[in-house]
């Protein structure tokens, strides 16, 4: 077991306004609960995608494990370590990269950094050269190694983040958000990489995203989290069965159509000028098809499953229901 | 039985002075790559590191001329002649750029804590404190700042007329540097309050005023018993030039002050770490 949690639970104390002489002499503080008693744990070489709303308790979970900050109650073991006791053999094994957080000197070249990172993680000369060139031709970033951090696109930087942050072989990865305001093609050239990593050198992987893809390209499990308690914890594909038998068809027409027309088919989820995207259920998309395509001015159709934010936002709103 | 279990003892022992040499050694190697690392930044921009150098110039000119208007009418100002007042000078400037070398890394600390990159500098396998003590070491800009005008006032000294022996130099030298770790200290523990109420640039800034204010304009023999003890013990800013200066120019005897340097540096270290652990326990990092 990699990771192993049970009970934690993260109060945080949060000051309360109450006008200037107050807050000065007398300040006040209320509780904020952000992670309420979970427990999971992550085997060696897993790759788990933490998910929630903003505020869900995610970021905090994450910044426990990596020993940020310290836990009202709970016991927590990664790598067989506390994390919040901030050993240094515990620090050499973990990776952190956080997509909104920069680890890269601004003025200075990547190279740079990375040979300072070399001497605190006490790398050997060889082998940083190897992980460089490795890492860098993975992400094709070879030609930018001693470029100005500043004069790096966002997707160029933060792809040094990431070999910034894996340069000495961490066993557990931790990744905030890491492909926050990236381009498609960046994005899609870090899930990749990322899924490499994971597969070629077993690195357990630990990830939040607000972006799907992310998620389904880079994780083989999911832990939703809903205000700070756990609403699922299951594998990827036991969360899109649930969701089997509904299917998005994307209509694109030729000509303007009224919604009303469109509505007899399936639940509009989507509406622009000349498409549409209906919800239906999977059994009946033979005979709808065929229907559509008869009645409507049709152009195009696209088949898809449920988008994963669909079925998260879905459990959300559940989770909400049978908690008021 | 017992020839193993003593060669077996030692066989620690000797593991034990290896593994801390490593320590050490890996610590001097760290400090050398933080400190090319930070000339690297530093002459990332030259025009910049050219006025402040020009500033500091005009600075020292200026404090030379005011001590050169303040004798023209006096020959002893708290016991210090002229000559003895440049040498203090001398002193409380080389302290002065002796702690900014590493001084900028307690506003970076405050800005981090803010905006959650401590978070970054947290998650490094080497000690927190060390590292956020020693971040940056801008020795190459204090030295462009600090070297021209600090010859310039060592040619102002007339040190023939200065009595000064080898012994007194020395612990005089080694009490500045104790004083510099007291002063630094003290602002850190200034800084921490930033993890408690989320801002505390102006109780640094306060702090480091109030030592120039008075560990580098008077002279420790200009304070009165009670002021002495006060500002060596509480709020130690004597010690890195008003102490050390008086060694050096043979008015307080050395061992005595060497040792109450000592005994508060190891006090300020300690309450230093401790409030340190203190901090990072109720550090909420930025959200993300």
């Amino acid at each position: 077991m990699v990771v192993n949690v049970k009970n934690l639970t993260k109060v945080y104390k949060v000051k309360k306004t109450a006008g200037f002489l107050k807050d000065t002499f007398y300040p006040t503080f209320g509780e904020v609960l952000a992670v309420n008693n979970i427990s999971f744990s992550i085997e060696k070489g897993e790759s788990v995608a933490l998910l929630g709303p903003n505020g869900a308790g995610k970021t905090t979970t994450m910044k426990v494990l990596t020993g940020l900050i310290y836990p009202t109650s709970g016991n927590i073991n990664v790598l067989d370590f506390f994390p919040f006791d901030r050993k240094r053999e515990f620090l050499k094994k973990i990776g952190l990269v956080m997509g909104n957080k920069t680890s890269l000197e601004w003025d200075l070249t990547p190279m740079q950094s990375f040979q300072l990172n070399k001497r605190i993680y006490n790398i050997s000369e060889s082998k940083f050269n190897l992980k460089i060139k490795e890492l860098s031709e993975l992400l094709s970033v070879e030609k930018l190694l001693n470029t100005q951090v500043r004069k790096l696109s966002l997707g160029e930087r933060m792809k040094m983040e990431l070999i910034s942050s894996i340069i000495h072989n961490p066993d557990v990865l931790f990744l905030d958000e890491p492909t926050i305001g990236l381009d498609i093609i960046s994005k899609q050239k870090i899930r990749d990489f990322l899924r490499e990593i994971q597969r070629n050198s077993e690195v357990t992987i630990l990830l939040t995203s607000h972006d799907m893809d992310d998620v389904e390209k880079v994780t083989d499990r999911v832990i939703v989290v809903n205000e700070g308690s756990i609403i699922f914890d299951d594998s990827m594909s036991k969360l899109l069965y649930k969701y089997k038998n509904k299917k998005y068809l994307t209509l694109i027409f030729t000509e303007k159509v009224k919604s009303f027309k469109v509505k007899r088919f399936g639940k509009i989820v989507d509406k622009k000028p000349l498409s549409y995207t209906i919800e239906i259920k999977a059994e009946e998309q033979p005979k709808i098809i065929a229907e559509i395509t008869e009645k409507l001015p049709i152009d195009d159709i696209d088949i898809i499953h449920v988008p994963l934010e669909e079925i998260i936002a879905d459990m959300f709103n559940s989770s909400r229901k049978i908690l008021n | 039985m017992l020839a193993h279990t003593y060669f077996g003892t030692n066989r620690l022992k000797n593991m034990k002075l290896l593994e801390l040499k490593q320590k050490v050694i890996n610590k001097i190697l760290l400090i050398k790559a933080i400190t090319i690392y930070t000339f690297q930044q530093e002459t990332a921009y030259w025009a910049n590191t050219w006025a402040h150098v020009l500033s500091t110039f005009f600075y020292m000119l200026s404090m030379i001329l005011f001590i050169d208007v303040v004798y023209s009418n006096v020959n002893l100002v708290a016991g210090y002649t002229k000559n003895e007042m440049l040498l203090f000078l001398l002193m409380a400037q080389a302290t002065y750029y002796l702690s900014w070398t590493i001084y900028g890394n307690l506003i970076d600390l405050v800005e981090n804590v803010n905006n959650g990159n401590l978070d970054l500098v947290l998650v490094k396998p080497i000690s927190s404190l060390f590292y956020i003590t020693f971040r940056r070491i801008r020795l190459f800009r204090v030295a462009m700042d600090g070297i021209p005008p600090l010859i310039f006032l060592a040619l102002a000294i007339n040190w023939s007329a200065l009595n000064i022996s080898f012994l007194p130099l020395l612990i005089g030298i080694i009490i500045s540097v104790m004083g510099t770790v007291c002063s630094l200290s003290f602002h850190l523990l200034a800084t921490l309050p930033v993890f408690w109420v989320g801002e505390s640039r102006n109780i640094v800034e306060f702090t480091s005023h109030f030592e120039y204010n008075v560990g580098k304009i008077i002279p420790l023999e200009g304070y009165g018993k009670d002021f002495k003890f006060f500002f060596s013990t509480i709020f130690p800013f004597l010690i890195s030039t008003g102490f050390s200066t008086s060694v050096i120019l043979g008015k307080s005897e050395p061992l005595p002050t060497l040792l109450w340097g000592l005994t508060v540096t190891i006090l300020m270290l300690t309450v230093r770490q401790f409030a340190w652990n203190k901090a990072l326990k109720v550090y909420t990092s930025a959200s993300s």
